[in-house]
C-alpha cells in the first residue's frame, strides 16, 4: 500500500436541523464550561449525551453543575417530543447515511451482494449439525499439538534444564567460591528446580498459543463461539465465554485474562470464576502419577472421568451462581463480529504466540521463583533435629506445617502430613504436587544428579542441541498420530517401584486400609482445589480481591465437599 | 420484485432470505447498540447460518453474530423468498 496523503477535503455531515440546532446549543454550552470543556471536545459530548451515554451524561451533571445539566435535560426534552425513544437511533442511523451516500459515489456494486467465499464455507462449518463435530475434530488437533508434539521438547527443556544448566550453576558458584552448603541447594532446589519447572511449560504454551493464534488469525475462533453458543448457555454463560474456557484446559492464567474479550463485568467474572474448573495441564502430571500407582490398568478411563468431572462441575457451579451470586445482573446479550475468513500471517501467528508466552513467563515465573525458595527454606530449617539446609525431610519446617493441616484432610482419607504437605505446595502451581510426593516419599530424595563433572561446557552444548534435534525427530513422528483415535495415552513412564509402594503405604495407612478411594478423593480434590498462586494473581488482578478470595475460598470448600463424598460415600458402599 | 409487507422479526426469515430492516423493537438501548452495529432502519439483511441459539446474520459486508433475543428484536419484511 502506497502511503496516501491523508488530508481529506472536510466533508460537511450535519444531522437533521432540529437535532442541529440543539447540538449547537449544546456545544456552545458546555464549551463555556471549562470543567467540561477541558475533559471532552464539547461537540463529541453533545453527541453522546443526545445518544443517551449515562456515564457521560453523569459527568455533565457532575463537571457541568446545576444549570448545564438543566439545559441538556431541555434539548433532550425537545427532541423526544419530535423523534420519540428513537432519537439514538435517528443519529446513528444519519452517520450510516452519510457513509453510505460517500461510498455509492466512490465504489460501484451490484446491487444484491453475491454469497461470498466466506458465506459458502461459513454455510458448512457453522451448519447447525456439522459445526459441533467440526469443532470438536479442531480441538482435538490442538490437544494432540499440545500434548505430544510439544511433550519431546518438555522432555528436552527439562534434561537441560536438571543437567547442563544445574551444572553450569554450580560452576558458577565453585567460580566465587561458593560451592556446596546451603546456596548451592538454594540454587539447584531451589532456584533451577523452580523456575526451571516453569521453563518446562513452554513448549506446551508456545503449541497452545500456535494453535490459538491460528484458529484466532484465521477467522475460525469466532465461528466456534457462535457454533458453541447453545452449549455455553448451560453454564449461564454464551458464545464469547467458550475461548477463555477452551484456553484453561492449557493453563487457567492465559484464560482469565481472555476473559477481558466479555463485553460486561458480570459475564467476565462468572466466566473467570468457572474457568479453574476446567482441568488446567498442569494437574495432568499429578493424575498420572496416582493413577499409574492406584488404577494401572484403568489409568486412562480414570483421567478423562477427571477431565468430565471438572466440566460437569464447572455446569453446576454455573448453574447455582447464576441464581445466587448473580441473579440480579442480566446477561450481556450475545454480539459477535465474524470476520472473513483469511489467511494468517506468519508474523501474526508469531507475535501472538510469543506475546502471550512471554507474559506467562514473566508472570508465573516470578511467583513461582519466590515461593520455591519459600518452600526450599521450610524444607531447609529443621524443626527437631539436624542442621539449616541439611535436615531430614520429616523434621523439617514443611513437615512440621504440613503436619497442622492434617486434620482438614483426614475425613477425606489423605491426612497425612506428606500428602497435605503435596497439597499445600501444590498451590504454587499443581504439578509440584507430584514433586513434593516424590521428595518427601522417597526419603532421600534423588539428588539434583549434578553428575559427571567431567561434561565439559561445549559437551553440554552439542548435548543440548543433539536433545533438540531428537525433539524435533520425536515431534515429527507424533504429527501423524494426530489423526489416531486412542484417547488419553497415558505416557507410560513406569513409576519408580520404591515411591510407588511408599504412596500406596501412606495412603492405606491414613484411610485405614481403603488407600484406593483415598487416592481417587486425593485426585478429585486435587482437581478441583483451589487454584494456584500465579491464576489467582490473575483473578485477582482482573476481578479485584473479593472475587479472588471467593474463587479461593469457595473451590477449596467445593474440593473438600467433593472429596468427602466420594471417600466417606465410596466407604459406606463398600460397606 | 415481490414486497410482503407484514413485518416479522429477522428469527422467522429462513437462511438465504433477503430482507429488509424496517425497525428495531425491544428496549432503547437494544436499539441503540443495534443500530451501532449497522443494523438502521433501511438496510438490507439476511441470514446465513442458524446455531440453534443465536443467528449469523449478514448486513452490508459483516457478518454478525446475534443471540436469539436480539434477532428477535429486528423486524424486517422480506424482500424475496429462496435466495440462493
Amino acid at each position: 500500500m502506497t502511503t496516501l496523503d491523508m488530508s481529506f477535503p472536510q466533508a460537511p455531515f450535519h444531522y437533521p436541523p432540529p437535532i442541529e440546532t440543539e447540538l449547537n446549543r449544546l456545544t456552545e454550552l458546555f464549551a463555556r464550561t471549562p470543567a467540561l470543556a477541558d475533559a471532552y471536545p464539547p461537540r463529541w459530548l453533545a453527541i453522546q449525551a443526545l445518544e443517551g451515554d449515562e456515564a457521560l451524561i453523569q459527568d455533565i451533571r457532575t463537571l457541568g453543575g446545576p444549570t448545564v445539566a438543566a439545559a441538556l435535560e431541555e434539548s433532550l426534552e425537545r427532541l423526544r417530543a419530535a423523534y420519540g425513544d428513537d432519537l439514538d437511533v435517528v443519529l446513528v442511523d444519519q452517520r450510516y447515511r452519510f457513509v453510505h451516500a460517500i461510498a455509492m459515489q466512490a465504489v460501484r456494486r451490484p446491487s444484491t451482494p453475491p454469497m461470498t467465499l466466506s458465506d459458502r464455507i461459513d454455510r458448512v462449518v457453522t451448519n447447525r449439525w456439522l459445526g459441533i463435530p467440526i469443532f470438536l475434530a479442531v480441538m482435538w488437533v490442538v490437544f494432540k499439538l499440545t500434548t505430544d508434539v510439544a511433550s519431546p521438547f518438555v522432555d528436552w527443556l527439562d534434561s537441560v534444564v536438571s543437567g547442563p544448566v544445574s551444572r553450569w550453576a554450580l560452576a558458577l558458584l565453585a567460580l566465587f567460591g561458593a560451592n556446596g552448603g546451603w546456596i548451592e541447594s538454594l540454587m539447584v532446589d531451589g532456584v533451577v528446580a523452580g523456575v526451571g519447572g516453569v521453563l518446562a511449560f513452554v513448549p506446551v504454551l508456545l503449541m497452545l498459543y500456535f494453535a490459538l493464534a491460528l484458529l484466532e488469525d484465521s477467522g475460525y475462533m469466532a465461528r466456534a463461539a457462535f457454533v458453541m453458543d447453545r452449549l455455553m448457555r448451560a453454564l449461564g454463560l454464551h458464545g464469547k465465554s467458550f475461548l477463555p474456557m477452551i484456553v484453561g484446559f492449557g493453563c487457567s492464567v492465559p484464560a482469565i485474562y481472555a476473559t477481558r474479550t466479555l463485553d460486561n463485568r458480570r459475564d467476565r467474572i462468572l466466566t473467570g470464576l468457572l474457568v479453574p474448573f476446567m482441568s488446567c495441564s498442569a494437574r495432568l502430571p499429578v493424575y498420572v502419577l496416582i493413577a499409574m500407582v492406584f488404577f494401572p490398568a484403568h489409568a486412562g478411563q480414570v483421567i478423562f472421568g477427571l477431565y468430565l468431572t471438572g466440566i460437569v462441575v464447572a455446569v453446576g457451579m454455573g448453574a447455582l451462581l447464576r441464581h445466587t451470586l448473580f441473579r440480579h445482573q442480566p446477561q450481556a446479550p450475545f454480539v459477535l463480529e465474524l470476520p472473513p475468513y483469511r489467511m494468517p500471517t506468519l508474523r501474526g501467528v508469531w507475535r501472538q504466540m510469543w506475546e502471550r508466552t512471554s507474559s506467562f513467563i514473566r508472570k508465573a515465573g516470578t511467583i513461582i521463583l519466590a515461593t520455591s525458595i519459600v518452600v526450599w527454606l521450610l524444607l531447609a530449617i529443621p524443626v527437631g533435629e539436624g542442621e539449616f539446609a541439611d535436615a531430614p525431610v520429616d523434621q523439617s519446617a514443611f513437615a512440621a506445617v504440613a503436619n497442622a493441616a492434617t486434620p482438614v484432610f483426614a475425613p477425606l482419607g489423605f491426612g497425612q502430613w506428606e500428602a497435605s504437605g503435596a497439597l499445600v505446595t501444590g498451590l504454587i502451581a499443581k504439578e509440584v504436587v507430584v514433586g513434593t510426593l516424590a521428595q518427601v516419599y522417597d526419603g532421600a530424595e534423588e539428588e539434583g544428579a549434578p553428575g559427571d563433572e567431567l561434561a565439559t561446557f561445549v559437551d553440554d552444548l552439542s548435548g543440548i542441541a543433539g536433545g533438540f534435534v531428537t525433539a524435533v525427530g520425536d515431534a515429527v513422528h507424533a504429527l501423524p498420530g494426530i489423526v489416531g483415535i486412542n484417547l488419553i495415552e497415558a505416557e507410560e513412564e513406569p513409576v519408580a517401584e520404591g515411591l510407588a509402594a511408599a504412596i500406596r503405604t501412606g495412603f492405606m495407612a491414613s484411610s485405614g486400609g481403603h488407600g484406593s478411594l483415598a487416592a481417587l478423593a486425593f485426585l478429585v480434590f486435587v482437581l478441583l482445589y483451589t487454584p494456584c498462586v500465579a491464576a489467582l494473581a490473575a483473578n485477582r488482578h482482573e476481578f479485584g480481591t473479593a472475587w479472588m478470595l471467593v474463587s479461593l475460598l469457595g473451590q477449596f470448600a467445593i474440593a473438600w465437599l467433593a472429596a468427602f463424598i466420594v471417600f466417606q460415600g465410596g466407604m459406606m458402599m463398600g460397606r | 420484485m415481490q414486497l410482503h409487507n407484514q413485518s416479522l422479526p429477522l428469527m422467522f426469515v429462513g437462511q438465504g432470505v433477503r430482507a429488509r430492516l424496517v425497525g428495531i423493537s425491544g428496549s432503547q438501548r437494544t436499539a441503540h447498540r443495534l443500530a451501532e452495529l449497522g443494523f438502521v432502519p433501511g438496510v438490507e439483511v439476511s441470514v446465513v447460518a442458524d446455531s440453534g441459539s443465536a443467528l449469523m446474520v449478514a448486513v452490508g459486508d459483516t457478518r454478525l453474530a446475534l443471540g436469539y433475543p436480539l434477532a428477535q428484536a429486528l423486524l424486517v419484511t422480506v424482500l424475496e423468498k429462496g435466495a440462493s
